[in-house]
């Protein structure tokens, strides 16, 4: 019998090599590793609704900083004017102005404080759901005939729901509601 | 193996390529090792046919030398022919070759003597073209000629009674070099690469090597029946040394029998010399060297072959080795790669710890996926980001096109105004110069001065009006371009990580509102204002109130209108400072009173007016700061009086309205700073030592006036 070449010792060695770090069964552990990937989809949404949280306050901060000086602009200009009429105020384009982008500058800041208890609200409704997934995923690993069809269409259902917010701040400019400067103005005073 | 690889080494010194011009070397040297091949293997008979055909050769070379038209042979080649011949000759002496001698001529040996005839033939006719024509087809065909007729012999059968067994050995190793020789010829093996002919030697097997080449004849023979090396051998050193006769061959027996030529041993050795053990020789720079002529790769075949095949089968091993580790590693690094997948997958899908897992409350108690942070993270947009900024940049610049425009009108209105207000004070001058009969209209107007300076007046105060449309028009786009702008900037503070805000349609705004106030500026006119001058006549009844008005200018105390005003004065020049800033309007005795106050600061923004008498007064005080700020206008005699404060800072922010006369008065107080935000025109502030406080649109326009 012809004696093996080095190379086909080489490649019989790698083979049973390579044989040996490949996983033993896939299918062995089927439901615990789609409970895992539901789990790192939740886990990475709640991330990104958190800091789309973040981003959300970040902006509101800044909104309500802009806010402020315009407020402290208007107050000095109709003090140094004597203005104390709407009227007169409406007439004064620093202070009109001032009061049209107060108003806008609002209704933002009121969009971006419901954003804020929305993804709050999310983030919460994702660590329940990451919690029951961890559960079950004890229960998987020493039971065996678990059922998590329920579980994952439940989180499938939540993730495809918060999906869209998760990579950006969605606000609609059309959908706010801007107040009218002499409502500012009286806001104002 | 060993005597392999001393054949070899032996074979591979007799190379030379470029140090013996002739073709007639290699057959002398081919003889000479003839000779002593057959010497060494106890075959008396065919030692004395072959020294006998050497005889002949000798003969034929000595003759023909003499004859060749190639260049002379060197001194040390015919020396060494003669050592050659002396050797053999010495050889001969010590064995019976005479005894054989006749019979070696019958049988066989006439065979090959008739063999060597043609080849003396052909070295001789050959001889004088050697150095001119190469070998050609033609000397092939002789060389058929030659194998035809040793073929022709051996076909008449078996040889004569003379003839032993190793005569007929000889006839058939003759036959198959002969055969081996044409198989070369007919393959044109001399054009092959030696690459390939390496290659094919090392891999080809069996009998195709003999048929393909001739030299691996030699060599299989010499390896497998070293000692039975038999003349055929010669025979055919001989025949490839004719067959490559047009470049000089040096042919050598042994290294013992004969000394190769210094030269051919330096160039002929194949660089390949791991495997020789003769130190004495010099190895060849490269292997190219040796197989630098079509000659030189012929002849050195069979040892290069050797060495090749050698070096060969060694390197092949190593590359089957380095190939075999190679797809090893490769694949050990495939199985290592596919294992830390693996684990990376486990890991990550692996479920947090419950100290990790999120609490209730929210926030901070978020898993940690650190990693998609950073890269799902949606940075701004540069885009819009970039569009909005140069929007609010494009918004500002215009704007601040808008407030040049602006302050260029105040000007032109404040300097009407100062017009207006000169052509009054003349009318008053000249009223109060005259008698007052003039004071009618008509008599007013009889008098040139008068009546031009009323015209002056209407005129101007016309211009005024018709430039506050403008003004007021500046003013509210200006103020629009600054909300656009503003808005641009907080469009970009959110648009960073805010989606659906709608950028373009802003920006298509901007544009819009852009050409429009661009359009407002290029389109200034005040010819389409409707305006209604000022009658004449209404003029001069304001010139004739303030004419019957006493005259603030000459230093006289205004009448005290207010018990209170006189009760802080009395408290104030009886020591009690204390509701000085409530003080309305200022006496000169109060004022005298108030300069006594040792105080740094000294703030009466109640004031509305100053006569120059109080403000003299006044300037007695050695405070720093002096605050005026309830003052709404500010004479010439007053400021006058003011300018010779020794304090440091001035406030009379309360002035909107300066008369050249009174900058050009103000700016000769010697103070650090002066006040005068609330001032929306003025003429240029001389002083440079002293701080002048305006408001933003003055300070911007003096600023453009100045560039």
């Amino acid at each position: 019998m012809k004696r093996p070449t080095i190379i086909q010792r080489a490649l019989l060695l790698t083979v049973v090599l390579a044989l040996t770090v490949l996983p033993v069964s896939a299918t062995a552990k089927a439901i615990g590793d789609q409970l895992r990937r539901t789990m790192a989809e939740i886990s990475l949404l709640n991330s990104q609704m958190a800091q789309r949280k973040t981003d959300a306050a970040q902006t509101r901060d800044a909104l309500a900083a802009r806010l402020e000086e315009l407020k402290t602009e208007a107050r000095k200009t109709s003090q140094e004017q004597g203005i104390k009429l709407a009227a007169k105020a409406l007439k004064n384009p620093r202070i009109y102005y001032d009061l049209m982008l107060m108003a806008e500058i609002q209704a933002y800041i009121d969009r971006y404080t419901q954003k804020i208890s929305y993804y709050r609200i999310a983030c919460d409704r994702l660590s329940y759901l990451y919690q029951q997934a961890d559960d079950d995923l004890k229960l998987v690993d020493s039971l065996s005939g678990m059922k998590i069809d329920a579980l994952i269409a439940q989180a499938e259902k939540i993730l495809d729901g918060y999906l869209a917010d998760a990579q950006t701040i969605t606000i609609q400019p059309h959908s706010l509601k801007v107040d009218a400067p002499q409502n500012m103005w009286e806001a104002l005073e | 193996m060993k005597g392999k690889t001393k054949e070899s080494d032996s074979e591979n010194r007799i190379i030379d390529t470029d140090q013996s011009p002739t073709h007639a070397e290699p057959v002398i040297h081919a003889a000479a090792r003839m000779e002593t091949t057959t010497t060494a293997n106890d075959d008396e008979s065919l030692d004395a046919e072959q020294q006998k055909a050497f005889e002949s050769i000798m003969a034929q070379i000595e003759g023909g030398g003499a004859d060749a038209d190639t260049e002379a042979p060197s001194d040390d080649f015919s020396a060494e022919l003669e050592m050659v011949v002396n050797e053999a000759a010495a050889a001969e002496a010590g064995g019976p070759m005479d005894e054989t001698g006749n019979e070696s001529d019958q049988g066989l040996d006439a065979d090959q003597q008739k063999a060597f005839e043609n080849i003396m033939t052909q070295i001789e006719g050959g001889g004088a073209d050697a150095d001119t024509e190469p070998p050609s087809d033609d000397f092939s065909a002789e060389l058929e000629m030659v194998v035809n007729e040793a073929a022709a012999a051996e076909a008449g059968g078996p040889m004569d009674g003379t003839g032993n067994e190793s005569d007929q050995g000889l006839d058939a190793d003759q036959q198959k070099a002969f055969e081996s020789i044409m198989a070369q010829i007919g393959a044109k093996a001399p054009e092959k690469p030696s690459s390939e002919i390496s290659e094919s030697d090392s891999t080809a097997v069996g009998a195709n090597e003999q048929e393909n080449h001739p030299t691996d004849v030699i060599r299989d023979q010499s390896v497998a029946e070293a000692e039975a090396q038999d003349v055929s051998d010669d025979i055919n050193l001989i025949l490839d040394a004719i067959t490559s006769s047009n470049e000089p061959v040096s042919v050598s027996a042994t290294d013992a029998d004969f000394p190769s030529p210094p030269s051919a041993l330096q160039s002929g050795e194949p660089a390949t010399s791991e495997e020789n053990p003769s130190p004495g020789y010099p190895t060849l720079p490269s292997t190219a060297d040796v197989n630098s002529g079509p000659t030189a790769i012929k002849n050195v075949r069979p040892e290069a072959e050797t060495v090749e095949k050698a070096t060969t089968s060694v390197g092949g091993t190593r590359k089957k080795a380095f190939i075999a580790l190679a797809v090893a590693i490769g694949l050990l690094a495939l199985a290592g790669y596919v294992q830390w997948r693996l684990k990376n997958d486990v890991i990550s899908k692996a479920p947090l710890s419950t100290a990790d897992m999120p609490r209730p409350d929210g926030v901070a108690a978020i898993p940690p996926p650190a990693q998609p942070n950073g890269p799902i993270t949606v940075d701004l947009p540069p885009s819009d980001h970039a569009q909005l900024k140069t929007a609010a940049e494009k918004l500002h610049r215009l704007r601040g096109t808008l407030l040049e425009k602006q302050t260029e009108i105040q000007a032109l209105r404040a300097y009407y105004q100062a017009g207006i207000d000169a052509e009054i004070a003349g009318i008053v001058e000249i009223l109060h110069k005259t008698s007052p009969s003039e004071v009618a209209f008509g008599a007013a107007m009889d008098h040139p001065l008068i009546s031009l300076g009323l015209s002056a007046i209407q005129r101007r105060d016309n211009y005024i009006t018709k430039l506050a449309n403008p003004l007021n028009d500046l003013l509210w786009s200006s103020e629009s371009l600054l909300f656009y702008a503003r808005k641009s900037e907080m469009l970009a503070l959110m648009v960073g990580k805010t989606s659906d805000l709608d950028i373009d349609g802003f920006l298509k705004q901007v544009d819009e509102i852009s050409a429009m106030h661009g359009r407002v500026l290029a389109q200034l006119d005040i010819d389409a204002v409707p305006s209604s001058p000022l009658e004449l006549e209404s003029i001069w009844q304001q010139i004739v109130k303030r004419l019957q008005e006493p005259p603030h200018r000459g230093g006289k105390a205004l009448p005290v209108r207010s018990a209170e005003d006189v009760a802080i004065w009395k408290n104030i020049c009886a020591g009690d400072f204390s509701q000085k800033h409530n003080l309305t309007e200022l006496s000169p005795e109060a004022a005298g009173c108030l300069a006594q106050w040792k105080g740094k600061d000294l703030f009466l923004n109640a004031l509305t007016q100053l006569p120059a008498d109080a403000a003299r007064q006044l300037a007695a005080w050695e405070g720093d700061w002096l605050g005026l700020n309830g003052l709404k206008e500010l004479s010439a005699d007053a400021a006058m009086q003011l300018s010779r404060w020794k304090g440091k800072k001035l406030s009379l922010n309360g002035l909107s309205r300066l008369s050249p006369r009174v900058v050009a008065i103000l700016s000769e107080w010697q103070g650090d700073q002066i006040e005068l935000v609330n001032v929306k025109q003025m003429a240029h502030w001389e002083n440079p030592n002293t701080r002048l406080f305006l408001s933003e649109d003055l300070h911007r326009g003096q600023n453009t006036t100045r560039k």
